[in-house]
């Protein structure tokens, strides 16, 4: 359930081998970054950048991190358990250790109230 | 990383400033604009603020130093309407001390503050103008 931080720098060491070996963007594109997609798409352009991003757009993204959790169903008891855990940690660590975590968290439990 | 998170990594936050990685900064300010999107009612994450690189204050005595900046801003903007106190953009170390470039983009114009209406990825009437002002004008 909850995407370690290794795996997000893997994955996106995957990403921009493929971006990186698609011939139409070797001139660069613009990028547009849904949510997390937006921290994302920023690493991608702060590590690797080839091919090079022009204009990046992101929406909604948590550049700075979240201190909080969106509300988890009353039933939804590993909603609960992640949301209690994730806050443990946010206050006593506000600096950035948890955060990818704390925004994997929160879209599991935002994903499990919109389907309840 | 063993000791840093993500975000710590790509918001370049390194206990010694020998640390931060140059590059970093090099590649986002190669960029041509950096368009940062709010949604006003976001309530799914929290602060919505973060969206703009704005962050929560920390508690305590650091909010002097904060309290302190905001009297010296004239455009508070929406940040004083929020229940906790919102350290914008432009007050926060990682901007003020350029730790990714992102004071030098800005300071060339480079960065597009823009609020959308509705809450957390209500896309509707907001992104069309938006991906005709930006995207493939390059091209």
């Amino acid at each position: 359930m909850i995407l370690q931080y290794g795996n997000v720098d893997e994955q996106l060491a995957i990403v921009a081998e493929q971006l990186a070996s698609v011939p139409e963007l070797s001139r660069g594109f613009d990028a547009v970054g849904f949510s997390q997609g937006g921290q994302f798409l920023r690493a991608y352009v702060e590590r690797n950048n080839t091919p090079s991003v022009h204009n990046l757009i992101t929406f909604g993204s948590q550049h700075m991190g979240i201190s909080d959790l969106p509300l988890c169903s009353s039933f939804d008891l590993l909603c609960l358990a992640a949301r209690l855990a994730v806050k443990a940690g946010a206050y006593t660590e506000w600096a950035q250790e948890n955060l990818v975590q704390v925004g994997q968290i929160s879209s599991s439990c935002y994903s499990s109230e919109t389907h309840s | 990383m063993s000791s840093g998170s993500f975000l710590a990594d790509i918001n370049n936050e390194v206990l010694l400033p020998s640390a931060r990685k140059q590059a970093y900064a090099e590649n986002l300010t190669s960029l041509q604009h950096l368009i940062l999107v709010l949604f006003a009612e976001d309530e799914t994450m929290v602060p919505k603020e973060s969206a703009w690189f704005g962050s929560e204050a920390p508690p305590e005595q650091d909010m002097h130093y904060v309290t302190d900046r905001f009297l010296e801003q004239e455009h508070l903007g929406p940040f004083v309407q929020e229940k906790k106190p919102i350290v914008p953009m432009r007050l926060h170390p990682l901007y003020t001390e350029d730790w990714i470039g992102l004071r030098t983009l800005d300071e060339r114009g480079a960065v597009v503050l823009v609020t959308c209406p509705g809450r957390h990825m209500q896309l509707t009437g907001c992104w069309e103008s938006l991906a005709e002002k930006w995207i493939g004008s390059a091209l």
